[in-house]
């Protein structure tokens, strides 16, 4: 869309301004990590935009970790009132970026739409910046992504040497440079150029770093057809199942449901929604107003989780061993399934792949598997 | 959702369930009852589509209604008691209240059936699914060239819903065969698992349609016999079993390949899925 110019006071100060009317999450640099954190006043100054993409994604600020997605009683139930504050987020990579359009093909989609990332989404701005520095696991190219932002943002900041090109890319950001139109100049024939040489020579090191893993056949290819078992089982061998890999993924969205009695409930919201801003992601977040449960053993609650694939259990259905109650009961079969699901599976729904490249779930990893090396193994056809 | 700082929107949930008074609870066999419930609003579903049944702070589990669609106001759910939620479930009577959602899924395709030789094969519990079906095409009788039914249980006492077998089986256009793994004193019906009656099967197959559903087990060699006796892939829909949760292609688990059974499923054609991983 449009272009502008904006300095580096100016940031600060755009940023400060956005904490007085929307709950603002920033990328701060806090012992050589980069973490999202809810900004305010004292720690803006510490909002990191050139270097490399942040340790984890800020998908649970869409998608909480655990959240209420029912309240009900034995003899009915009332409507469903879901209140969210305008969020922004800064900071986003477009390997965040890509995931979170991942998140909207499967929350936002099909015949369903899930009402509780529906709300967040619509009253969220993405602010998303150029990547000035690759990690070690950082793959997005291999997966048909650019370390800088080409979709999916509202407002991008490109870091140059001083100050930022700030470009918008939906209506929401037009509106909010045009609220905050004093912070924003037009940019230079010269910024414009730098932003260029900046992002080829990012893309130019992430796909320098990925040269060796290039695989042998397109991705799709790889996970067509037979897959190799034996080879399979190779390089699974050093999971632990932890789950690491599917948290830590921006992308990854199973879910697990599970009532309880609303007693209960009662408590743990006033825990969960106690948390001050600062320094936490607000994981708690209930998806319904807290003041919609009532109190007694009448009222039950329904909440979600995040699950995970490699989990042994997360297939599992009531029934006993004779009547096969795990159609993935081996791990390898489960490991395979998350491959299969972010690479093939994923690709056949929706026409892409459900990995945006971030190399996340290698730096999560207490095995060390690395996804661009199974990628490659598999890719070699058989000797 | 307005341009205000704060999103505010009274939604349709899909996770909410519905309450529905429980008017009776039928005993079938020694593990398996039937609940009905009479949902209000009346809870329209395609034969095949399942719904989520939540027992009030336990939690969920689905079962598709065994009970005709053209009869929505009496929604019947057959439980075999297997775990948790199915425990708690057994123990309800007249007057509780359960939680449902949906319904979810496709359903059989019954728009596929016009003059078709319709062949219904069941195992355990796995007829209650196939009721639904049977149900509606009994109300439907004219516009299909037949109807087979064979249905298999362990043992005399554990066959399902043997209350109507008379019924069904003096219906013009339905056969009804039944067998049991293990005879017991007084049974003199056919014994062997339930592809033991594929020996004569009577049917003209290029002009037939089958549906099984059962342990998983079962499904298998159902298939393989099917596939034997010349049936092609296409012509094959089973009622896979797989953990479904949220019921609208969410939350992640029941895939085969990239289909979601609560969404594309439950009864998947096989040669759909017949090249992905881990289907039986």
């Amino acid at each position: 869309m449009s272009t502008y110019y904006v300095s580096e006071s100016g940031l600060r100060a755009f940023l400060e301004a956005l904490t007085n009317e929307a709950e603002v999450y920033g990328t701060v640099e806090r012992e050589e990590r980069l973490d999202y954190e809810g900004l305010d006043r004292d720690n803006i100054k510490l909002v990191t935009l050139n270097t490399v993409r942040s340790y984890a994604s800020p998908k649970a600020v869409l998608f909480p970790v655990t959240e209420r997605v029912a309240t009900y009683s034995r003899t009915g139930s009332g409507e469903t009132r879901i209140e969210e504050p305008t969020r922004v987020l800064v900071g986003m990579r477009q390997c965040d970026l890509a995931a979170i359009h991942m998140l909207d093909l499967v929350f936002l989609e099909g015949d369903y739409v899930d009402p509780f990332y529906k709300a967040r989404r619509d009253s969220t701005i993405l602010v998303s910046t150029d990547c000035r520095d690759a990690a070690e696991s950082c793959f997005c190219t291999l997966v048909g992504g650019k370390p800088y932002p080409t979709a999916y943002y509202d407002m991008n900041l490109s870091p140059l040497g001083e100050g930022c090109i700030a470009e918008t890319g939906s209506e929401k950001g037009e509106a909010l440079i045009r609220k905050h139109a004093d912070f924003f100049t037009t940019p230079t024939e010269e910024q414009l150029k730098e932003r260029e040489r900046n992002r080829e020579a990012i893309t130019k090191q992430v796909v320098e770093q990925n040269k060796e893993f290039e695989p042998e056949r397109s991705i799709q290819e790889v996970f067509e057809g037979e897959i190799d078992e034996k080879k399979l089982q190779k390089l699974a061998w050093d999971c632990v199942e932890c789950g690491a890999c599917t948290n830590i993924c921006p992308s990854c969205h199973c879910f697990l449901m599970f009532d309880r009695p609303a007693a209960a409930a009662v408590e743990s919201v006033k825990a969960e929604t106690g948390l001050p801003t600062r320094n936490t992601s607000r994981l708690g977040v209930p998806g319904e107003a807290p003041d919609s449960v009532r109190m007694g053993k009448e009222m039950y609650e329904r909440l979600r989780m995040w699950d995970s694939c490699v989990f042994g259990e997360y297939a599992r259905m009531a029934g006993v061993a004779g009547m096969k109650p795990n159609p993935r009961a081996e791990f390898r079969t489960r490991f395979a399934n998350r491959f299969l699901h972010k690479y093939l599976n994923f690709y056949r729904m929706f026409r892409q792949f459900q990995c945006s490249g971030c190399g996340r779930c290698f730096d999560a990893c207490s095995g060390g598997i690395d996804p661009r090396r199974v990628i490659k193994e598999m890719s070699k056809k058989d000797k | 959702m307005t341009e205000t700082k704060t999103g505010t929107a009274a939604t349709e949930n899909p996770y909410r369930p519905q309450m529905a008074e429980v008017i009776e609870v039928i005993d079938e066999t020694p593990t398996i009852k039937t609940v009905v419930m009479a949902p209000k609003p009346v809870l329209l579903f395609r034969a095949g589509q399942f719904v989520q049944l939540t027992f009030p702070g336990m939690g969920e589990a689905p079962f598709t209604p065994s009970s005709s669609p053209y009869e929505p106001e009496r929604l019947e759910v057959t439980i075999l008691r297997t775990g948790r939620v199915t425990e708690a479930l057994h123990k309800v009577k007249a007057g509780d209240w359960l939680g449902v959602r949906g319904p979810f899924g496709k359903g059989y395709p019954v728009e596929k059936l016009g003059g078709k030789e319709v062949l219904v094969v069941g195992g355990g519990v796995g007829l209650a699914p196939l009721r639904a079906l049977i149900l509606a095409l009994f109300h439907d009788i004219d516009q299909i060239k037949r109807m087979l039914i064979l249905y298999g249980a362990r043992a005399p006492e554990e066959l399902l819903y043997r209350r109507l077998f008379d019924d069904w089986g003096k219906r013009k256009k339905v056969d009804l065969r039944i067998s049991v793994d293990r005879a017991a004193p007084g049974w003199t019906g056919h014994v062997g698992v339930v592809t033991t009656l594929f020996d004569n099967l009577d049917v003209d197959i290029p002009n037939a349609l089958a549906f099984s559903c059962g342990p998983e087990i079962m499904l298998k060699f159902v298939t393989l016999g099917l596939l034997e006796k010349g049936f092609k892939p296409e012509q094959i829909y089973l009622s896979m079993n797989r953990r479904m949760s949220c019921g609208i292609g969410k939350c992640g688990r029941c895939n085969i390949g990239p289909y979601y059974l609560c969404k594309d499923g439950p009864d998947m054609n096989y040669a759909k899925i017949m090249n992905y991983p881990n289907v039986f």
